[in-house]
């Protein structure tokens, strides 16, 4: 097509950009690219459907492994065991009575309850990041505990930022005129991007500390050592297999794999054969590491359904049921009947 | 990033220093023991507390961080990297950990028989290694860190 005038118009627009990139200098498209991937990366059009059901699975979830905590042993301490983070001293923490971290917890558990079942979503994802924040911190300031509850925080603030209840929600039926989900959209897409980065930076972090403590050590002797008390109950024969296992190659392997595993696990933010075989790898790790060391790191797996494409997958299972459906009348009725 | 380069805890941004420290079995290594003290017929008798109900929720672990074993073990590596460690740090920790003794030990048993803590001791114990043997494992070394006296 000649270019300019009624014609140009006519081009369609992959073309025009098209056009527009070779009138840039290489430097420019350079950078024109990196903004197209960039934006592509973290604004996907994704379906409103996949947050909402992401949204109400992450709540269950948490709901389940974590609502049974109580909290109020922490608030009935003496202060004298109490050592500040830096960060509650810059905020001038507080210490809640027993009385009222109880009142705290039941108004978290509510909040969990309210953001599963998508009810007064934003209000409700507010409350439970920061009774989280403050209850987990609570224990922080007297003791150590695992680091498995903190991906929760950043994933209810994004769903309380995001427009996480236009789908599969209360709100969304309550307030259907101002809650009315446009099809796919970048407005669902950064959150769950954001969420599924939040769960492989967890692993990726995790490598790198230990690189810095014990260097690539770590994946040679840091499980034989962590593995040596299953030597405690074992019989002497078993104490010769194990002992065998443990300080030869396979246990040096899994090792080597665990870490190699976690520094590969921002892979698993790349739809297809990456996610396809980082994130189950991921998540049988963390079973395994709940199983041996008794590390309760289940809480995090509530961001694993923000990775999976659930309406393409409720297409893919419709289609399937309407097959079956149409094969089941094929059968029955084939005569003709 | 700045807690994984500075090696620090900005919670809840933190530098996930657990399991990160290679630690061998088989070589000597350090642990927390904290022994109460009662006083009965005027003699003082240490009483070991690790693992004991009623220094809940504080249990062998939790305990052993909450009096900075991971700093001092891991030259602040690990957890609790921002702690001060100090003679008067201890001296606090002791003084609480002593307070819940007591308050739970009242709370659990008649008042009429149970006997309360008099003071509190931390020590801190070496053993040659971890692995199996047919005897209880003995430490090679031991040292006290502080201690903790009611009205002192």
């Amino acid at each position: 097509l000649p270019s300019g005038g009624k014609a140009d118009s006519l081009k369609a627009p992959e073309l025009r950009a098209r056009d527009r990139t070779r009138a840039l200098s290489p430097v420019q498209s350079f950078w024109l690219g990196v903004q197209r991937a960039w934006e592509s990366f973290w604004y996907p059009p994704t379906q409103p459907f996949d947050l909402g059901f992401g949204r109400f699975l992450f709540f269950a979830w948490v709901l389940y492994t974590t609502g049974r905590r109580d909290f109020a042993i922490w608030g009935d301490l003496p202060i004298e065991l109490f050592y500040p983070l830096p960060f509650m001293r810059l905020i001038n923490y507080p210490v809640a009575s027993a009385a009222t971290v109880e009142i705290l917890q039941n108004i978290w558990r509510l909040s969990l309850i309210f953001g599963c079942i998508g009810f007064l979503t934003r209000i409700s994802a507010l409350v439970a990041c920061l009774l989280t924040l403050y209850l987990w911190t609570l224990m922080y300031g007297f003791s150590q505990e695992a680091h498995g509850s903190i991906p929760l925080i950043f994933a209810m603030f994004v769903l309380a930022v995001s427009r996480s209840a236009d789908s599969f929600s209360i709100d969304s039926f309550l307030f259907r005129s101002r809650r009315k989900p446009t099809g796919a959209s970048p407005n669902y897409g950064w959150p769950t991007r954001l969420i599924c980065c939040v769960y492989v930076l967890m692993f990726f972090g995790s490598a790198v500390t230990k690189l810095i403590n014990s260097g690539i050590e770590w994946g040679l002797y840091a499980l034989t050592n962590i593995f040596y008390q299953f030597r405690f109950r074992a019989s002497p024969r078993a104490v010769a297999i194990i002992d065998f296992f443990l300080n030869h190659l396979p246990m040096k392997v899994v090792g080597m794999s665990t870490l190699l595993l976690e520094l590969a696990a921002p892979l698993a933010l790349f739809p297809g054969w990456p996610r396809v075989i980082v994130l189950p790898a991921l998540i049988i790790m963390q079973l395994m590491i709940f199983e041996v060391m008794g590390l309760e790191f289940r809480p995090t797996f509530g961001l694993i359904p923000f990775f999976i494409p659930w309406s393409a997958l409720r297409q893919v299972l419709a289609r399937k049921a309407r097959s079956w459906r149409d094969g089941f009348r094929e059968v029955r009725f084939g005569d003709g009947r | 990033l700045t807690a994984l380069a500075l090696q620090k805890e900005f919670w809840p941004f933190s530098h996930f220093p657990m399991y990160s420290v290679t630690v061998d079995y088989r070589k000597p290594f350090k642990t927390y023991y904290v022994y109460g003290l009662i006083e009965k017929n005027g003699n003082l008798t240490e009483l070991l507390l690790n693992g004991s109900p009623q220094l809940g929720p504080f249990n062998p672990g939790k305990l052993k961080q909450t009096l900075g074993y991971a700093k001092t073990t891991y030259g602040g590596r690990m957890w609790g990297s921002y702690m001060e460690i100090s003679d008067e740090f201890y001296q606090s920790k002791l003084r609480g950990l002593l307070k819940l003794y007591n308050r739970n030990l009242k709370k659990s048993a008649d008042l009429n028989t149970v006997t309360p803590l008099v003071g509190i001791r931390l020590y801190e114990v070496e053993f040659p290694d971890k692995l199996p043997r047919p005897a209880p494992l003995q430490p090679s070394k031991v040292r006290l860190i502080a201690e903790w006296r009611e009205g002192r």
